[in-house]
């Protein structure tokens, strides 16, 4: 049950990775993590779809958030782990990344909400800015927040969150 | 006072006013005589709910009940029935006292004081006028419209033009759209009356608002309620009237004073009926006791667990039968008469007939049949949409009909009716049908098709146009329809449900809408397929047979046709779609894709599938199983792939898609050819018959042939599983108990028993262990046991013999082993459903009705006559059309069963004949051929045959000639073909 006294977004955070990047999703959205298990494929779904999953009688749909988030298709090929988000997030479906790391209790002051600035050579997705909430600097890194609820709705667009040239992409600030 | 309480009133007060706005519809056209009859029952149901009312402290109900006792008491008081005014005002109470009954929580601060006046003034009208009928009656326009307060916005009731919206904005906020957008979106389609916003008790001058933002609105538009939430285009998480908790703190756009702080709503919030079930008592009773003997199973297991002893078959099989009926008997609990949906029609169309100015007669059959309750809650949308579409656009107004020889009056019938495993429901009106011309004049101009496309298109495809999105070939747009909105939403609504859409109209006549519905959507027996190493499911309900083609032939019977691959099956063109090519057409398709062979040669296996009423052979690299599937649905954001109609898991805990084929023809974009395109040799067709049998070998080693027409799938099993209880053969699949009747027995068919016949006749192609059951088409419980199924063939009229003094055969086919049987399965069923032949023809038995047979092939004369005799019909036969009409001339016929296709005078011919002949204008005439499809129905309805059978399955003939016999021509003419005559 949603707790209406905890806002969207509590300090805590589930740190994942996905093409060794760090990212990390509010804990309020997160139901389970589960080592990844069978996925049925789904043809004819957008690409960032990998397929269903089975999960104790239950079915969800699992997302690979690489190209959305690093620009590139996920570069490992063993199997990953899923986060299984909670209503919440939207309708029953995981993401399948890299690894989870940790929960990671983060100040809010070491959130940094403006937009991330400068160019890649291989830069995120073009939906990257919807999904992003904020940059948190660690001690030893500088970790990505994001929005599972954009996330589901970027990779279920038609062309699953993918960038058309991810070579030329920008990302500016935003003025405050 | 507690949530179950309150939701039990709501039930009660529900099923109450629904009997009071029943009976005032049928007090309406009361005679003074019976008017006691309408009103004491009404006053029952009032009197119960303001008694409910009152006990739970709903004053404003309780109040509203009692001016409405008063009303009526007045009414019966002057023993004359009410006028339509009255009606209507008490009509809208009922509706006023639902809406509360709805939203308890807000009905105390409900102003319901516009309605108590014009109660009120009814009242007093009654008493001053004494015992006469005709009152003066206060109309809504003459009481004065106090504004809604914002209070009201839930409570108001929901009627086209103006209701309550309740949106969660924040849910919107979540799903990427904004308020502002939300609000726009809003006032793009309509317009905005009154308006509040509620929040979560917070203080502002912390934080802003947190958890849900609640936007209260009432809306005005030209739309009705749910087309407009359709347009409206917002994720399902935003209808805040269906969430439960709701905030606590409200304010006012435009701020007036801070709204009171309301409590929690859970408690009192009118319970969902669309949430809950009522069952009867003697099926939860069933279910207690099959709990009990799950549990006895579960400890008998147990038993043989412990002792770490393998599980006997037959405790295996109990548990099997258990959860099987455990299965069936919770399924029950969801099935619902499908008459509860159908009660609320009678009151909108008398409420849409007096607002289009038209006399408007719906009639109601198969209120009684039984549908899933989840269908049921989805359908209620298409079914209003259709039948709003009929009253507006499908009937003409009085005087039109009058001009055109009608009855002033128009008809509209719902009907429902099982079909299989299928529920069909009919929507018929005898207006002015849907203009071909005019839908085919509209998709050219819209650019939807060319007009080389729609020169190619058959009348269901034309037909079919209307269901696009925003397709109305409406001259106006009106309050009720026409803006081409609804026919789309009908079609999306019954994707989902795996139903299908099918419309038959004739100018001038009328229009029938056909719904084709899955009884249930929760468990369904399915076949599955494996395509690309992928497992797939297809819904029997879908399927039709599946086809294996021999590598030698496959490219002698696979073929392009105007860009869409075609095989050759049994004379006929069926398109063929290869599932990888729908998901990405830039796969290799056609020959080239098709898996090689062990020879070097491409094979083919596909499943001929049902759309609609078409059908498309779905290429399959793998047959795997047959299995009951529990149906989930896709996620909400991927229904958009129509190919899929939901996904299962499997008993290894693998997910497989449910595959689709009314969306895998409409992604795939099959072309569906015209009847007279797909007949490959048409000329060949017309003078040789030919009968699809599927050839066996019995358990006694002899071949035998069983008609395609009466299987409607075949299984393979292990002989051990066989059971044999007082005599009888039985044997479980999925779940179901099946009766057997072996074919050629001598013997144990489990084979527990050696059986000279089964040990020594040889090894059928399945093993030695392994038999078959051919399921009947018309009996799903019943199956005939045969050793060894050796595929089909096509025996021409040539080959048929025919065999007079063999019981429970039709005929005799000439094949290489000389005279082969054709079995007949219709004398089996009968025999073990216990039907006393002719039980239903006691009439007949003393003045037989009398038949008339018309078919140029002996073996056909001989089989369908012996059928008809077997009924008790006097049949007369005859060998072509010619001599029939010589036939008809010199003596009465109460029935004419013809051929097409015959010399001299062929069946069109003669049924033209016919419908010229005054006295035999409407004689019952039944077309039985081997042709089957939409094309030759349109043709043989419009030469005049009243229905079409397809050669030969007796139990479906029979079935038919009875229909035929029983009605009137009109009847039969709406029930086979769909239109008023």
């Amino acid at each position: 049950m949603w707790d209406e006294s905890q806002t969207l977004e509590s300090s805590s955070y589930c740190g994942f990775v996905a093409n060794e990047r760090p990212f990390a999703v509010s804990v309020l959205f997160v139901k389970e993590v589960h080592a990844s298990t069978a996925i049925t494929p789904i043809p004819g779904a957008p690409r960032a779809v990998l397929g269903y999953v089975n999960l104790r009688g239950n079915l969800y749909l699992v997302l690979t958030p690489h190209d959305l988030l690093t620009g590139e298709p996920r570069w490992a090929s063993n199997p990953g782990t899923l986060i299984v988000f909670n209503p919440r997030a939207g309708e029953s479906f995981a993401l399948e990344v890299d690894r989870v790391t940790d929960i990671l209790d983060i100040p809010t002051d070491l959130i940094d909400r403006t937009k991330w600035e400068g160019t890649r050579s291989v830069g995120p997705g073009r939906n990257f800015e919807q999904v992003v909430t904020g940059h948190a600097k660690l001690e030893k890194e500088l970790v990505t927040l994001v929005n599972p609820v954009e996330i589901l709705r970027v990779c279920l667009e038609e062309n699953g969150g993918r960038a058309n040239n991810v070579q030329d992409i920008r990302i500016h600030p935003k003025p405050r | 006072m507690t949530a179950l309480k309150t939701s039990e009133f709501v039930l009660e007060a529900k099923e109450h006013l629904s009997e009071v706005c029943d009976q005032l519809l049928r007090l309406e056209k009361s005679t003074p005589g019976n008017i006691a009859d309408r009103i004491e029952p009404m006053l029952r149901a009032i009197h119960s709910v303001k008694g409910g009312a009152g006990f739970f402290g709903f004053r404003t109900i309780e109040a509203l009940c009692h001016k409405m006792e008063a009303a009526l008491e007045r009414t019966l008081a002057t023993g004359n029935p009410p006028d339509d005014q009255m009606v209507d005002i008490l009509l809208t109470a009922t509706d006023r006292v639902a809406a509360l009954v709805d939203d308890l929580e807000g009905s105390n601060t409900a102003d319901v004081g516009e309605i108590l006046k014009r109660l009120d003034a009814l009242s007093a009208s009654l008493d001053a006028r004494g015992s006469s009928a005709v009152v003066d009656v206060p109309r809504e326009s003459d009481v004065p419209l106090d504004p809604m307060p914002l209070d009201a916005i839930a409570e108001a009731p929901v009627d086209t033009g103006r209701f309550p919206l309740v949106i969660d904005l924040t849910a919107c906020q979540l799903r990427g759209i904004p308020p502002l957008e939300v609000v726009e979106r809003v006032l793009r389609l309509g317009q905005v009356e009154i308006g509040e916003l509620q929040w979560p008790q917070v203080d502002l001058l912390d934080s802003p608002p947190i958890g849900p933002v609640i936007w209260r609105a009432m809306v005005v538009s030209s739309l009705e309620a749910s087309q407009f939430h359709v347009q409206l285009n917002l994720p399902p998480e935003a209808d805040a009237s269906r969430v439960g908790a709701e905030p606590r703190v409200a304010v006012s756009i435009p701020p007036k004073s801070p709204a009171p702080t309301t409590a929690p709503r859970e408690e009192t919030r009118g319970a969902d009926a669309s949430q809950s079930i009522r069952i009867p008592v003697e099926l939860a009773d069933r279910l207690v006791n099959l709990a009990g003997e799950l549990v006895l199973v579960r400890n008998q297991s147990r038993r043989f667990a412990e002792a770490n002893a393998p599980l006997p078959a037959s405790v295996v099989q109990r548990f099997d039968a258990v959860t099987s009926d455990f299965q069936a008997t919770v399924l029950q609990t969801r099935m619902q008469p499908v008459g509860n949906l159908f009660q609320r029609f009678p009151r909108m169309v008398r409420d849409l007939g007096r607002q289009l100015g038209k006399q408007i007669e719906l009639e109601i059959r198969g209120a009684e049949v039984e549908l899933d309750k989840a269908i049921v809650v989805a359908i209620s949308d298409p079914l209003t949409h259709l039948l709003r579409n009929a009253c507006d656009h499908g009937l003409e107004r009085p005087e039109i009909r009058a001009a055109q020889g009608k009855s002033p009056e128009g008809k509209i019938e719902l009907s429902a009716r099982h079909a299989g495993d299928q529920i069909h429901i009919l929507i018929s009106d005898n207006g002015r049908g849907i203009d071909r011309e005019a839908v085919a004049a509209k998709a050219l101009r819209q650019g939807l098709r060319t007009a080389e496309e729609l020169a190619r298109m058959d009348d269901r495809e034309l037909l079919g146009l209307i269901l696009l999105p925003g397709f109305s070939t409406a001259a106006e747009v009106t309050e009720v329809s026409g803006r081409g909105v609804g026919m789309d939403v009908v079609r999306t609504n019954l994707a989902p449900l795996g139903g299908t859409i099918e419309i038959e109209s004739v100018k001038g006549r009328g229009t029938t809408i056909t719904l084709r519905l899955p009884l249930t959507l929760a468990i369904i027996p399915s076949l599955l397929v494996e395509v690309g190493g992928q497992r797939f499911a297809i819904p029997q309900r879908d399927l039709e047979e599946l086809v294996g083609i021999d590598p030698r032939e496959t490219r002698a019977r696979i073929e392009w046709t105007r860009g869409q691959e075609m095989v050759r099956l049994r004379g006929r063109l069926l398109p063929l779609v290869r599932l990888p090519n729908v998901v990405d057409p830039n796969m290799p398709s056609g020959l080239d894709a098709a898996p090689p062979s062990a020879h070097g040669e491409s094979s083919a296996l596909f499943a001929v599938v049902k759309s609609g009423g078409r059908r498309f052979g779905l290429v399959v690299d793998r047959v795997l199983a047959s299995e009951e599937i529990v149906v989930k649905p896709m996620h909400g954001r991927l229904r958009g792939l129509a190919m899929y109609s939901g996904a299962t898991i499997l008993g290894d805990g693998s997910v497989a898609l449910i595959l689709s084929a009314e969306g895998i023809a409409t992604v795939a974009q099959v072309r569906f050819t015209t009847d007279a395109e797909t007949v490959v040799d048409s000329a060949k067709a017309q003078t040789e018959e030919a009968l699809d049998v599927l050839l066996v070998r019995q358990l006694d080693g002899q071949l035998s042939c069983v008609p395609v027409k009466m299987i409607r799938r075949i299984v393979m099993l292990d002989r051990e599983r066989l059971e044999c209880i007082a005599s009888k053969w039985y044997v479980v699949v999925d779940g179901k108990p099946l009766n057997l009747f072996p074919l050629g027995q001598s013997g144990d068919p489990s084979g527990r028993v050696p059986s000279a016949e089964v040990s020594t006749a040889g090894v059928s192609s399945a093993g030695r262990d392994k038999c078959f059951v051919l399921v009947a088409r018309d009996a799903e419980h019943m199956g005939c046991l045969v050793k060894e199924v050796l595929g089909t063939r096509s025996i021409q009229a040539t080959e048929l013999q025919s065999l007079p003094h063999q019981a429970r055969v039709l005929g005799g086919a000439v094949l290489l082993e000389g005279i082969t049987p054709i079995v007949d399965l219709s004398p089996w069923i009968r025999d073990a459903n216990s039907e006393p032949r002719n039980s239903t023809m006691t009439a007949n038995d003393i003045h037989p009705k009398r038949v008339l047979l018309v078919d140029d092939t002996k073996f056909f004369r001989d089989v369908v006559g012996k059928c008809l005799r077997d009924e008790g019909y006097e049949v007369t036969t005859a060998e072509q059309g010619a001599e029939a009409l010589d036939l008809l001339r010199a003596a009465t016929f109460d029935l004419v069963v013809s051929d097409l296709e015959m010399p001299v005078l062929d069946g069109l011919g003669l049924a033209t004949a016919v419908r010229h002949m005054e006295p035999l204008r409407h004689l019952p005439l039944l077309a039985l051929t081997t042709l089957s499809g939409t094309e030759i129905r349109d043709r043989a309805r419009r030469h005049g045959f009243d229905a079409l059978e397809v050669k030969f399955d007796p139990s479906s003939f029979v079935s038919a000639v009875r229909t035929l016999l029983a009605r009137e021509r009109s009847a039969a003419v709406v029930e086979e073909f769909g239109y008023v005559g």
